[in-house]
């Protein structure tokens, strides 16, 4: 027999938000890695900067009304802990890489011309100045329009132009120098 | 050579999918909160003592980032979860657990009836190979499996027949105004009130699928390359000049079309081209914006197979509320379709059962049963008026 609930639907209270919460971080911890990822080139400290920021949001979730605004909130807390964690003297001289630089092979001259120019280009992005590099990632990967970039970053939208004229002009400037940055027969 | 910004887009987004990010528990967040809770204390104590007026807080670390009130016209968003019975938010669903409401209050189609929104009930000799179908004054344009596009009269006569040129379910969609538009013929767009008089057939060079109406009596494409276009009933032709793949659907109200990116992100743009947002990385498809063009569904699939509808605010992207299918241990057949200006319907079957219904799901949170639940066998899963 049919049983009927009365209202198959849960306004969210005071004792739900750590389900609330739980929810929404298991939903989104894979895109705000990835980003992170992308801001520091390392999956240990972007583990450590998604964290925070996550603990910094659950800290804060009683009081956010618009949960639709939580993922540019969180979009811009995992920004600016990369930020804060960069300004640490001791990470400015290091920087790990999880993935080894492939070996070239005989049979796969082609593939592996086109793996070096790819990781001689995310070389090169891993050593723009952090602002730089927060920049690029926001509008070529996150898709954002300038406006939504300075938004993020607390700058201005004519500094977000900028600085992504200044990270593609040093991009450009060692794919000019590099040949393993350009594609095979243009050297 | 490929632009700089080509190669970097190619290369973000490729460290980006090749990252496999770690899992991070809620206990862990849990514990580095109260740290960070404590931390704040010994600070705030701190900075007490030394008799400054300072309050540091986490009011301090929300900032501006989240408004303390909805923008104007903006429902206030909150997310929905969806209990089952025993209100644990994964327990299974079973389809007569949930309420009966009203029926469904567009035309539908189940195996071999036809149900329409006034409750009548008929067997179109068309039904048995139809994909979608569009109900106006006049009678009937059926796209039927073979990609043929029909045109019957509300006697059941065959008014014109010929090869949709539109790729996917929908060949025939109403602009909730006055025209509509079919692919009964290769490379034209027909376009005419919701009666058969009056109709214009526009040239439309290099159309892969038809999208939907802007205003100002324009028409959203999508060539054979994916790219977004815009052709006029005059027949001009505009690029939209956005880097997309697929173009989804378009909203006469709102002026906005939805759209996969060059990478791969569900995207909502305006016809010059601007993204006016752009959906979070789980998002797999994009549905279809409702007939004021405020609302626009999409489906997400999450790195563990499960799968949710959402509702969002098409101008600002906010999630107003979402249902995790999975998590109840049902699946969705076919596309959801919007009901009204706010509810969706959605056809659900329980897994692993021949147990299938259609639900209600609205932006107000409700979850709600259309039908009845069918337990037979589906021979065909269900199909609806293209309405939305």
């Amino acid at each position: 027999m049919a049983v009927s609930v009365p209202e198959v639907e849960l306004r969210v209270s005071s004792r739900d938000y750590d389900a609330d919460f739980s929810e929404w971080m298991t939903a989104r911890q894979a895109w705000l890695l990835r980003t992170a990822y992308l801001l520091c080139g390392d999956t240990h400290t972007a583990e450590d900067i998604v964290q925070t920021a996550l603990a910094k949001i659950y800290l804060a979730w009683p009081r956010i009304e618009i949960r639709g605004a939580v993922d540019a909130y969180a979009r811009r807390a995992v920004v600016n802990e990369t930020t804060s964690l960069w300004r640490r003297a001791w990470k400015r001289h290091e920087t790990t890489r999880d993935v080894l630089p492939e070996q070239a092979g005989p049979d796969h001259r082609d593939q592996t011309h086109q793996a070096a120019q790819h990781q001689a280009l995310w070389g090169l992005v891993n050593a723009l100045p952090t602002r730089q590099r927060a920049v690029v990632v926001l509008r070529y990967y996150e898709q954002l329009t300038e406006a939504e970039v300075a938004q993020i970053l607390g700058i201005s939208a004519g500094t977000v132009k900028s600085q992504c004229s200044r990270a593609l002009a040093t991009l450009r400037r060692h794919s000019d120098a590099d040949p393993d940055l350009l594609p095979r027969g243009e050297s | 050579m490929m632009q700089t910004e080509d190669r970097l887009i190619q290369v973000l987004q490729h460290e980006g999918g090749a990252f496999r990010p770690p899992v991070v528990s809620f206990d862990d967040i849990q514990s580095r909160a109260r740290a960070i809770r404590r931390r704040r204390t010994t600070v705030t104590a701190g900075l007490g003592s030394l008799g400054l007026a300072v309050v540091v807080g986490a009011a301090v670390t929300l900032g501006t980032g989240l408004p303390g009130r909805a923008p104007e016209g903006s429902p206030v968003a909150q997310i929905s979860i969806v209990p089952g019975p025993s209100g644990d938010p994964t327990a299974p669903l079973p389809l007569d657990r949930i309420q009966q409401g009203a029926p469904p209050r567009i035309d539908y189609a189940f195996a071999s009836t036809l149900t329409h929104a006034d409750g009548t009930i008929e067997s179109p000799p068309w039904l048995g190979s139809a994909r979608s179908f569009l109900a106006y004054t006049e009678g009937w344009l059926v796209l039927d499996d073979q990609g043929v596009l029909t045109h019957y009269s509300s006697t059941g006569a065959v008014t014109s027949s010929g090869r949709s040129t539109t790729s996917g379910n929908r060949a025939a969609v109403l602009d909730h105004s006055e025209f509509y538009v079919g692919y009964a013929h290769d490379k034209t767009v027909t376009v005419g009130p919701p009666t058969a008089k009056g109709e214009l057939t526009v040239a439309v060079p290099d159309m892969n699928r038809f999208v939907g109406f802007l205003t100002g009596h324009r028409v959203v494409y999508s060539d054979h390359s994916g790219s977004a276009k815009v052709i006029t009933f005059a027949g001009k032709v505009r690029d939209v000049p956005a880097p997309v793949t697929a173009v989804i659907d378009a909203s006469p109200v709102q002026n906005l079309i939805s759209a996969v990116s060059a990478t791969g992100r569900v995207i909502v743009i305006k016809p010059d081209g601007t993204i006016k947002w752009t959906m979070p990385l789980d998002v797999a498809s994009a549905g279809r914006f409702n007939s004021d063009g405020r609302l626009l569904w999409t489906r997400s699939e999450g790195a563990n197979g499960s799968v949710s509808v959402a509702i969002h605010d098409a101008l600002s992207g906010d999630r107003l509320t979402h249902f995790r299918l999975t998590d109840h241990h049902l699946e969705l057949l076919g596309e959801p379709v919007w009901e009204d200006s706010s509810h969706l319907l959605l056809a659900l079957r329980e897994q692993g059962t021949t147990s299938v219904a259609l639900v209600r799901f609205g932006a107000d949170r409700s979850i709600v049963r259309a039908t009845p639940v069918d337990t037979s066998a589906a021979r065909r899963p269900f199909i609806f008026s293209v309405s939305d």
